[in-house]
């Protein structure tokens, strides 16, 4: 075959091994509509390679590889689309009756009741998020301010982020919702519902916030301290104007990323009374012999959630693309 | 009585005496330049200067005031004395105005319009007039450096000092820095420069400190120090120099 | 963005005044006032406090879906009686049961609490009942078809109650002779244990009779109250321990049951009878 007469050509160069991706074929024939292609491609690969047709085997290499990603691809979203059908069709449709009931889902009185409580979470977390903003930088700056004689501010500061941390929301709810009711304590002892659902979310999600801020402040490099203080600003002024806007800015996702809990965690407020909307799920449920108002509350959270975290997501898109971009 | 009396001063980190006993005087509209080694205390002698850093023993002197040790009015000292950076530390969420009026406003009192008008003058001075509100991320190093030195200027300090300023800048660069530096030494602000720029150190200083163990190991007007040193160490110093074409 | 901000939280901050003490509430309109100066602590008003769901009490079945819009029940009628005979309108809103039965609720804040509440010792020394206006015994609800001849029929299902109910109480603290189960499941609330023995998670669910009744009834024939057992319990009124509403309004719901008022009512909302259930012994 070869010619030793002919003009020397230069052999082909091989660079590693024909690359046939058995392996990956075989598996991906769990899904065999992709699977089965991809094997074909690999077996043409193995063969050609063995006749010495490198460059053709290559390609069919290549393709098996791209058949065994189509198969992971598209076969794991079918597998996942037909266990949910499975799931809502199984057992005479236990699941679909109980959580997803058509009768229920499709009533407007249902939802109109929904929409009414919904709005009491809506306000209560709204209304927390603004407290949260502005209590945890406090908190975070009592941890951080320097010197002896501020040690025990700062072990207060850190107790209270441990407690709060620590202790899960819907305990903190009954201990303020409750307990300061029952407590007589004045101004504090005779508020709305509500007020004690916003104290409570905002004392347990200030705790989580404040640990944010800290971080943002404590990422803000030295240099910029030092440069701050050295035009003579004041440890206050130098935190106000310099370190504080730029840690805010690193702290807006996570930040915004605890807020997302804290707007889930508004479905624990309903211990203290008020028709909110996982009570009036509740009402719902009971008098329809259904679970499927719950699956119609998880819709509203999610219909407020999702473009928060959307929103999130954008956000830290144009953080990165500032601080990596540059000149 | 010098203006600035820096009186056997030490200070430690861990186990080694970065500084160990240094001795220097400036007088009032001197250019004092230091030259030495990485890590020979040019930058920490600097910042215990202004107070960033604290010493462990010895006085700093400014105008006859104990400017060291405990009790001292550290902010009432810095509206004094002004730091250049290496890394020139400007404000990245602030415009070039902003970064420059922040001290005289908040510091000084100054109205917004008098500080401002104070800016512009000073950056028209440095010829950067015209991006008074950009952000700092979109100017070059050697702009960045000179709204840094404007930023300390618009103070108005009596002293100032210079922590390597032209170090982290691409050589192209450097010029325009020292151009300022140059026409501040003429109008006779007292400085205290560190730095690697030997020929330009040699140009403009009234005074070259060569820093060695932590001390001054020789000092004297720049021509003794470049052309004829008394002492072997400064000498060799000298000569590396010299022989990586850097003077 | 921060503009957007500062707006929304001006905004919430209007609503949260607008809100406050604001609540999920019925009302019923009265006719002529009638003679009892009722001393409520809402003027015009007998504020009356009670843990939803309550079905066939507070709200009849499935058209009502909107706590807002409850017209009838068992104790909403009698609430809105007793309301009448002290010349007031009557509001109610809405509280966590395990907070009315551990007598946290603010005495200062509602004047009666109707909650199918079961008398107990225990909740007697937190709160002051009234008399009781209900016999309750325990009811056994089961899928239709399903066979209780005797308490260890019972023994032999998994058996869901409701948390910091009676009937809880009975089948798992071991304190009441003969009742403790040791297939028993608990729920945080009422809706789940229906929901779980729709799914066949439990086989039975137990609490009072008229509760369970009331389910049945709205399962259309597909659960069953198959057995109930004697407890001697009956509901009654919640007032603020000591603070003298008992005294006031006490006559007036034995007034409604002298007068056969409060019988009327059960005949009307149960649409069962408790007294046709199978009562079993439990054998101590």
């Amino acid at each position: 075959m070869n010619d030793r007469t002919a003009p020397a050509r230069p052999a082909p160069k091989r660079v590693g091994r024909v690359l046939t991706y058995r392996k990956a074929s075989i598996v991906a024939l769990a899904f065999p509509p992709a699977g089965v292609p991809a094997l074909v491609h690999s077996v043409r690969a193995a063969r050609l390679a063995r006749t010495g047709d490198v460059e053709i085997a290559r390609m069919e290499g290549e393709k098996a590889r791209d058949w065994s990603w189509y198969a992971v691809g598209v076969g794991a979203a079918v597998y996942v689309v037909a266990f949910l059908i499975w799931l809502l069709t199984t057992n005479d449709g236990a699941v679909r009756k109980v959580f997803f009931n058509p009768d229920v889902l499709t009533s407007g009185s249902a939802w109109h009741s929904l929409l009414k409580g919904f709005w009491i979470n809506v306000k209560v977390f709204l209304i927390a998020e603004c407290v949260v903003l502005v209590w945890a930088l406090v908190i975070a700056i009592m941890r951080l301010l320097p010197g002896d004689a501020c040690r025990p501010v700062r072990f207060l500061a850190t107790v209270y982020v441990d407690v709060f941390r620590g202790v899960p929301s819907i305990l903190v709810i009954y201990i303020v919702g409750l307990g300061f009711a029952q407590a007589d304590v004045p101004v504090v002892g005779n508020l709305a519902d509500e007020s004690y659902a916003i104290i409570a979310l905002s004392l347990t999600y200030g705790a989580y916030v404040s640990e944010v801020y800290r971080a943002g402040i404590e990422s803000v490099h030295w240099s910029q301290t030092a440069a701050a203080r050295s035009l003579g600003l004041s440890y206050t002024q130098t935190l106000r104007h310099v370190v504080v806007p730029q840690a805010i800015r690193r702290s807006i996702p996570p930040l915004l990323n605890d807020f997302i809990g804290l707007q889930k965690d508004t479905a624990l407020i309903g211990v203290l009374g008020m028709l909110e909307v996982l009570n009036r799920s509740r009402f719902i449920n009971n008098s329809q012999g259904t679970l499927a108002a719950y699956s119609m509350a998880a819709l509203l959270f999610l219909a407020v959630t999702i473009p928060f975290t959307r929103l999130l997501d954008h956000l830290v898109r144009r953080q990165q693309a500032k601080t990596q971009g540059g000149r | 009585m010098a203006f600035l009396e820096i009186d056997y001063v030490y200070k430690r980190f861990g186990h080694t005496d970065v500084l160990a006993g240094l001795k220097l005087n400036v007088e009032l509209h001197q250019v004092v330049s230091l030259i030495g080694a990485s890590g020979s205390g040019k930058s920490t002698l600097l910042r215990c200067i202004n107070g960033l850093e604290t010493i462990d023993d010895g006085v700093i002197r400014l105008d006859g005031d104990r400017v060291s040790g405990r009790g001292v009015d550290l902010d009432a000292l810095r509206r004094e004395v002004g730091i250049v950076f290496q890394s020139f530390n400007l404000f990245p969420h602030m415009s070039v105005l902003a970064n420059i009026t922040l001290a005289p406003r908040k510091v000084l009192g100054l109205s917004r319009g008098e500080a401002e008008e104070r800016a512009v003058t000073l950056l028209t001075r440095v010829g950067l007039a015209d991006k008074a509100t950009e952000y700092p991320d979109r100017l070059s190093g050697g702009q960045q450096q000179r709204v840094a030195i404007v930023r300390a200027l618009a103070m108005e300090p009596r002293l100032l000092l210079l922590d390597e300023i032209t170090s982290a800048l691409d050589p192209e660069l450097v010029a325009e820095v020292l151009n300022i530096v140059r026409d501040l030494a003429a109008e006779g602000m007292t400085m205290v420069l560190a730095t690697h720029e030997m020929g330009f150190a040699k140009e403009v200083s009234s005074k070259v400190c060569f820093l060695h163990d932590g001390v001054i190991h020789e000092e004297g007007p720049p021509s003794q120090i470049f052309d004829r040193p008394r002492e072997d160490r400064t000498r060799a110093f000298v000569q590396r120099i010299i022989d990586a074409g850097r003077l | 963005m921060r503009t957007n901000r500062i707006a929304a939280a001006v905004a919430a901050l209007a609503l949260l005044f607008s809100a406050c003490g604001d609540d999920g509430k019925g009302a019923a309109t009265t006719a002529a006032p009638a003679g009892t100066d009722c001393k409520p602590v809402k003027p015009g008003v007998l504020t009356v406090v009670t843990s939803l769901p309550g079905p066939n009490f507070w709200g009849t079945t499935a058209a009502e879906v909107d706590p807002d819009g409850i017209k009838s029940g068992i104790e909403f009628d009698l609430a809105t009686d007793i309301a009448e005979a002290c010349g007031l309108k009557m509001e109610f809103r809405n509280e966590g049961f395990d907070a009315i039965v551990a007598g946290q609720i603010d005495p200062t804040s509602y004047d009666i609490i109707l909650s199918q509440v079961t008398i107990t010792e225990d909740r007697a020394k937190v709160v002051d009942f009234s008399v009781g206006y209900f016999k309750s015994d325990q009811g056994l609800l089961v899928p239709a078809g399903t066979k209780i001849s005797s308490w260890d029929d019972v023994k032999a299902l998994t058996v869901g109650v409701q948390a910091s109910t009676t009937a809880e109480y009975y089948v798992t603290s071991g304190e009441v002779p003969g009742w403790k189960l040791e297939k028993v499941k608990s729920f945080p609330d009422l809706a789940s244990a229906y929901a779980s023995l729709n799914a066949g998670q439990v086989d039975a669910v137990l609490i009072d009779t008229p509760i369970n009744l009331g389910q049945a009834t709205q399962s259309a024939g597909k659960l069953t109250v198959a057995a109930q057992f004697s407890t001697g319990e009956e509901y009654g009124a919640i007032y603020g321990k000591g603070n003298g509403k008992k005294q006031i309004l006490d006559p007036i719901i034995q007034a409604l049951i002298n007068d056969g008022t409060v019988n009327e009512l059960i005949a009307k909302y149960l649409g069962g009878d408790p007294s046709s259930v199978p009562v079993i012994a439990i054998p101590a």
